[in-house]
């Protein structure tokens, strides 16, 4: 890749990089850095461009149709690997919490990045038609599942890092563990709890 | 103001934002909490409860005067789950934490605070979620109630 | 190419589309109040929106400290559904689904309806390039052992090449180049490029495919739409021309 240095010296020439229909998704806007980066040139007397979009509306309403497009855009990246119907499903649930009357100006909205962790645990994991979600104050997107009065839930950390929390009960007795780990270290984590029981009928294709 | 311990065999109601409930994808009902519920927030050193029977009446009609009396915004689908002091006790003891919970009246008369309580501790907070849980009720429902 | 190559395209259950874009640039730059109309026509379906600018620090003359401009072009705007965008600025209008894909025809009507009312709102005005970008990612499950450049040329047959010495070393790659299609004053972009992937466990790999027509571009709409139509079979035949079986059954 050609560097500053190489063009402030003039020993190469500029490189022929074309100009693209424009792009909005995350993969076209990766591309369109990388491309313009190459471009970079300070014989043009411009040493560094951005193309950027920032929200317009300050609003609480605004706020939240951005963050929930957002999170909209972020599954869509992924849709190919998603039945459609659990799509469909997860848009939904993700409008109604960001429902406007739920939430006060000063709330932090979903983390993007706990959101994709989310995504690739979904991935990693399989699908559970029956997962609930929900965000957490500091905006990181969590998961419960319920078995009768045991209850699993996940907080989604970026970084694929996953706070998880377990409750059993068997008799009068309740069993509760919980701790922090990476994605790839989940499945070894939660065997002593009897992940089959959990996922082990993880939806490939929910019925309608 | 002498320091009030809440008798062990009362409750306390712990708000829970709409967005901290588990909503069944099927019937839409409210069927649990999530642990974050229960986790004390930057710059919090106790964890805020109502007293419920600091109000007269039977459960429904406290439970109205929880929700009238908070000094939170509710929304109509935030919730409050609700536990004996001490299971709660117990729950906590349980993972290590010697908690107290004291009456301290704040504008909301049953204010009360849970003190000692830990940070960070996600079994604990899993499982008193998960007890709240079992009598949990929305704010559009207590106030229609 | 026969037909049936480029037929092949239509029946994939999982097409690996990111993002579909229709794009007319205008001649010459419109006034900003005019992208504020297209922004009014559509913002109550398209809620979510954000504006673009281009920024830039320009040196100046020496000694003299860096400029900083801002240039205001214009909004992307995001609608409810969170799968359909335009893009209005000073310079284009360009209408984008994002996956999944619902089909050329759902596609096209949609683009056609929305670049229709932004012309009502600021009625017509002459176009110097049509183009049509289709986004790829092929998301390739991981092979232990096996070197990412090995694994993507059992996939692409656009690709760059590597010395057997180098092949094993391979991290990422960035290749664009340009080529004549197979329609008349149209050219195409392709780029392919590796990116992390969002599924775990796989390698993933962009394959961009931009066609257009900067010179005769067609003003009327029937022909604006026959022209996107060849667009659209010339975009399956450069497509599949560049996948091999392997990648297809990644589709279905």
């Amino acid at each position: 890749m050609a560097t500053m240095q190489t063009f402030d010296a003039g020993l190469i020439p500029r490189p022929d990089i074309r100009s693209l229909s424009s792009g909005t998704s995350w993969a076209s806007s990766l591309l369109q850095e990388r491309l313009r980066t190459i471009l970079q040139s300070s014989a043009g007397n411009i040493v560094h461009q951005a193309m950027t979009s920032l929200p317009v509306e300050a609003d609480k309403m605004h706020r939240l149709f951005n963050a929930s497009a957002a999170l909209k855009m972020a599954a869509s990246e992924v849709s190919m690997h998603l039945p459609e119907l659990w799509r469909r499903r997860l848009f939904e649930n993700i409008d109604d919490l960001h429902d406007p009357d739920d939430w006060d100006e000063s709330d932090q909205l979903a983390d993007p990045d706990s959101f994709k962790t989310f995504l690739r645990a979904v991935l990693h994991l399989g699908i559970r038609k029956n997962m609930m979600l929900g965000i957490s104050d500091d905006g990181n997107i969590l998961a419960g599942l319920r078995r009768g009065s045991d209850s699993l839930a996940f907080a989604f950390l970026p970084g694929d890092r996953i706070r998880w929390s377990i409750v059993e009960h068997e008799g009068d007795t309740t069993n509760s563990a919980g701790g922090t780990t990476s994605l790839e270290r989940l499945p070894n984590t939660l065997k002593s709890y009897n992940p089959e029981a959990w996922f082990g009928d993880a939806d490939r294709e929910p019925t309608a | 103001m002498p320091t009030e311990n809440l008798p062990l065999e009362d409750h306390v109601a712990r708000y829970v934002r709409h967005r901290l409930i588990q909503f069944d994808t099927e019937t839409k009902a409210p069927v649990g909490i999530f642990p974050d519920a229960f986790q004390l927030r930057p710059g919090e050193r106790d964890l805020s409860v109502s007293w419920v029977e600091y109000f007269e009446g039977d459960r429904k009609t406290q439970m109205k005067a929880v929700a009238e009396h908070s000094e939170l915004r509710l929304g109509r689908r935030d919730g409050f789950g609700v536990l004996e002091v001490a299971a709660l006790a117990g729950i906590c003891e349980k993972h290590g934490a010697k908690v107290r919970v004291l009456y301290e009246p704040t504008k909301d008369p049953s204010h009360s605070a849970i003190h000692r309580y830990p940070r960070n501790n996600v079994a604990m907070e899993a499982e008193l979620a998960n007890a709240a849980a079992g009598d949990l009720s929305l704010v559009v429902d207590i106030r229609d109630s | 190419m026969s037909g049936s190559e480029f037929d092949k395209g239509r029946d994939y259950a999982r097409p690996p589309i990111v993002e579909a874009v229709i794009e007319r640039r205008y001649t010459n730059p419109i006034e900003y109040n005019l992208v504020n109309r297209v922004r009014a026509e559509f913002e109550d379906e398209y809620p979510a929106i954000a504006q673009t600018a281009e920024y830039s620090f320009a040196f100046i003359a020496d000694g003299a400290p860096p400029e900083f401009r801002q240039n205001p072009l214009g909004y992307r705007m995001v609608s409810r559904s969170g799968t359909d965008v335009v893009l209005a600025t000073t310079q284009t209008i360009a209408f984008a689904r994002l996956a999944p894909y619902p089909g050329w025809d759902n596609f096209n009507e949609a683009a056609s309806a929305v670049f229709g009312r932004a012309r009502k709102s600021i009625g017509y005005k002459p176009i110097n390039r049509l183009g049509v970008r289709y986004v790829n990612r092929l998301d390739l499950p991981e092979v232990e052992g096996v070197p990412l450049g090995t694994q993507i040329a059992d996939y692409l047959r656009t690709q760059p090449s590597f010395s057997d010495s180098m092949l094993p070393f391979m991290r990422g790659f960035t290749l664009q180049f340009g080529f004549d299609v197979q329609i008349p004053d149209c050219t195409s972009t392709m780029t392919v490029a590796t990116v992390q992937s969002p599924v775990p466990h796989h390698n993933s790999v962009l394959l961009d495919i931009d066609i257009g027509r900067t010179t005769h571009v067609p003003q009327m709409e029937r022909d604006i739409r026959q022209l996107l139509d060849q667009i659209r079979d010339e975009k399956n035949r450069v497509f599949e021309s560049s996948i091999t079986d392997r990648a297809r059954e990644l589709f279905k």
